[in-house]
């Protein structure tokens, strides 16, 4: 009597193991499932701007002015206005950014980002010593754009440039940081 | 592996403690509400963060915001979609879950703690829809939560401070916006969770409360364990209200967003469905009774509710012993019940609100179509003021056409515009000036009809279409075919052209340009218009600029379109 008790309860014990695992898998199964039909639309919609252009208008052709305006070697800064869509936002025409314009004696032009190749500051020039300097962590850059001493690892960015009824126009783009090639953003 | 990490965190000890929970007299359906509270809780957690990912609080800022998410990410409208959902589930289970314990009596002692948090709870959830609901700044949170805020100021006493705290001072704006992001962000997610924290250890202190049929031996006996058969009940549970919400939030194509937030509109507030029956309660106290309905009795209301462990006396936990407890929670729940419905009846059966409702969900759509060209940084009504047609529009719509004729509508004593200077209606006006269409109905008699031959016509019409394109010169054969025919039939008798005529009609130098409409609406009494025989106002007072510009805007639309 003992002994066949003693073993019907061991098999409803092993039947009743089996059910267990049987809902566990069952329960991790179907949790796993919610999670990821979730987890699919909620990535999607954080990974979107990442894929998106959620910031533009800052480019294209930018008008910095006449030409006649500028004299040789005289650095002259001028600022890049534009309007701007900002995700849900359209800006209407504010400051984008800033572009040196050098004229060389052939009255040639060139037009530096005034951003620092370095870390993004913004580069001044220097009247005194003739240079550009960049004031955060000191990169100093000839007229040229040219490296002179400093961390810059590259140049200041020249921009292309365009001469349309006596005046300039620079296409204006921001270029990837710290990095030895210029690489537009 | 598995034994370095268990050495050193306990991680599977923790979860057996924590799964292995018996549940005496064996796992039952009627135990999976407040799991599934859980999970709807955790869901919304996670969709909360990605929403906030992308949302800004700020009343220019907000709208734009929701429907860049709604329109412009990746599933934004999904996941906001379940956000929005989800609140109405968390109620839906938060009320069966409060059933189940009715029924089961499982609020009686020594559970009366585990009653009293999960009310304080319920009252948090309802925090968060109220506060969710204003977030988009359209229409519909802006204009119901302003009547759950003017409630507020109803209290006794410290009301107006009570308002001033919770809005962010004496009137609706950005810190209204900040503050309710914070409360639904931090403050009130903070308090369930710490609210939840409590119900559970106390649940667990006390165990479920079984069946009340069962004797004590014959409960233990059917104990189960919590993991896995009471967890594998809670998880098909979890995937039918996923998949619900999920079915809702596809056939309604995600959660609505209203037109911006808009001080001047009259717009219909109503609030979320859960709240109708407050909403309806108010109906009936009138003036200075309103805050009975508003405020005495909803406290008294949550007072029995929180104070229900005190009251209940009876001896047994069988509901039918209980029957007063039973009678008076069905009373209640059928009164909240019949509040909502009154409410959406009265709704559904007038026919004005309908009609609003309509034309709200027109310009919604309008909103959205608008917002495409990006919204100015003054926000979200701007779309509307800056998109120079539907401005141009609206103003024309509610300050021309009382006297003006368009389309079949407006008054009838001034010139129809429908199709104003456009060929065929200056065709008409030579034929007839003076018909009831054209200048009929005004003081000005004085053009008489001519009788051109069809070149002549033309050629005239031509002529002073090309007057309204201000920036082209105009052909110089059409100049002079133009000039001609003005000089034979005596126009410059009363009109000039090119410095010559006379001065007692209008100006046809870039007659139906821009700067002429723009100049003829903001002074037509001017001599250059219709001088001593004008009867239109001058609009150069009424309306700005901008606005005499968009209405301009409007009427070459129309032309330019006609052609």
């Amino acid at each position: 009597m003992k002994t066949q008790s003693s073993i019907e309860e061991s098999d409803h014990r092993s039947d009743e193991n089996g059910r267990r695992n049987f809902l566990k898998i069952c329960s991790v199964v179907l949790t796993s499932l919610i999670g990821i039909a979730y987890a699919i639309p909620l990535i999607r919609a954080f990974i979107s701007p990442a894929m998106q252009d959620t910031v533009t208008g800052a480019s294209g052709l930018f008008d910095i002015g006449n030409i006649n305006d500028c004299e040789v070697n005289v650095p002259r800064k001028v600022s890049i206005k534009g309007a701007k869509m900002d995700a849900w936002n359209k800006f209407p025409p504010t400051a984008l950014g800033a572009v040196w314009m050098v004229m060389d004696k052939d009255k040639k032009f060139t037009v530096f980002s005034s951003i620092c190749p370095h870390l993004g500051c913004g580069v001044d020039w220097d009247e005194a010593s003739g240079r550009f300097v960049c004031p955060c962590h000191e990169s100093y850059f000839n007229i040229k754009g040219s490296v002179l001493s400093g961390p810059s690892p590259r140049k200041l960015d020249t921009l292309e440039t365009e001469i349309k009824q006596g005046k300039l126009f620079v296409k204006y783009q921001k270029m990837k940081l710290g990095i030895s090639e210029k690489i537009p953003v | 592996m598995k034994k370095w990490l268990e050495d050193r965190t306990g991680i599977k000890d923790l979860f057996n403690k924590l799964m292995d929970e018996p549940v005496e007299g064996g796992a039952k359906w009627s135990y999976v509400f407040g799991s599934a509270l859980v999970f709807v809780f955790i869901m919304q957690i996670v969709s909360g963060v990605i929403l906030a990912t992308c949302y800004s609080a700020s009343t220019t800022d907000a709208w734009g915001s929701v429907y860049y998410i709604q329109h412009k990410t990746f599933s934004g409208w999904f996941v906001r979609g379940m956000h929005n959902v989800g609140s109405s589930a968390m109620i839906v289970l938060a009320v069966l879950h409060m059933a189940q314990t009715l029924i089961f009596g499982a609020y009686r002692k020594p559970r009366e703690l585990n009653w009293i948090s999960g009310v304080f709870m319920l009252f948090i959830i309802l925090g968060f829809g109220l506060t969710g609901y204003l977030l988009p700044w359209d229409q519909k949170g802006y204009w119901a939560t302003q009547v759950a805020t003017s409630i507020m100021g109803l209290v006794p006493g410290i009301g107006e401070f009570l308002q001033g705290v919770i809005q962010g001072g004496n009137d609706y704006g950005n810190l209204t916006l900040t503050r309710f992001y914070s409360f639904h962000v931090f403050f009130l997610p903070a308090g369930l969770m710490m609210f939840m924290a409590i119900h559970i250890y106390l649940f667990r202190r006390h165990g479920v409360t079984p069946h009340w049929k069962p004797g004590e031996l014959e409960l233990k006996k059917k104990t189960q364990p919590f993991w896995p058969d009471q967890l594998f009940k809670d998880v098909i549970v979890a995937v039918i209200v996923f998949v619900s919400m999920v079915a809702v939030v596809w056939y309604r194509g995600g959660a609505e967003l209203q037109s911006p937030a808009d001080p001047s509109s009259n717009y219909i507030a109503r609030p979320e469905w859960y709240f109708l029956f407050l909403f309806q309660l108010l109906k009936y106290f009138e003036g200075e009774l309103e805050v009975v309905g508003a405020i005495i009795i909803p406290s008294i209301v949550a007072f029995l509710i929180i104070a229900l462990p005190f009251i209940d006396r009876a001896r047994d936990r069988s509901p039918l012993r209980r029957l007063p407890v039973m009678g008076f929670s069905g009373v209640f729940l059928a009164g909240l019940i019949s509040l909502t419905i009154m409410s959406s009846i009265s709704d559904s059966g007038n026919e004005r609100i309908i009609k609003q409702k309509e034309e709200s969900e027109k310009m919604a759509h309008v909103a959205v179509e608008l917002a495409e060209h990006g919204i100015p940084p003054q926000g979200g009504t701007s779309v509307f003021s800056n998109d120079p047609l539907y401005s141009g529009e609206q103003l024309f719509r509610q300050h021309c056409i009382v006297c003006h004729s368009f389309e079949g509508v407006g008054g009838n004593s001034a010139p129809d515009l429908t199709a104003y200077n456009s060929k065929p209606w200056l065709i008409g006006f030579m034929q007839d000036p003076n018909a009831p269409k054209y200048y009929g109905s005004t003081k000005i008699s004085i053009m008489p009809e001519y009788d051109l031959e069809k070149e002549d016509l033309s050629n005239l019409v031509e002529f002073l279409l090309a007057q309204a394109d201000q920036d082209k010169e105009i052909d110089p054969d059409l100049k002079e075919t133009g000039e001609m025919i003005l000089e034979e039939n005596g126009c410059y008798n009363c009109h000039a052209y090119g410095g010559n005529g006379g001065d007692t009609a209008p100006v046809l130098d870039n007659f139906a340009s821009d700067k002429w409409l723009r100049g003829l609406i903001e002074d037509p009494g001017q001599k250059e218009y219709f001088g001593l025989v004008n009867d239109m106002p001058a609009y150069k007072d009424k309306l700005s600029k901008q606005e005499i510009d968009n209405i301009v805007y409007f009427l070459q639309s129309l032309r330019k379109k006609s052609h």
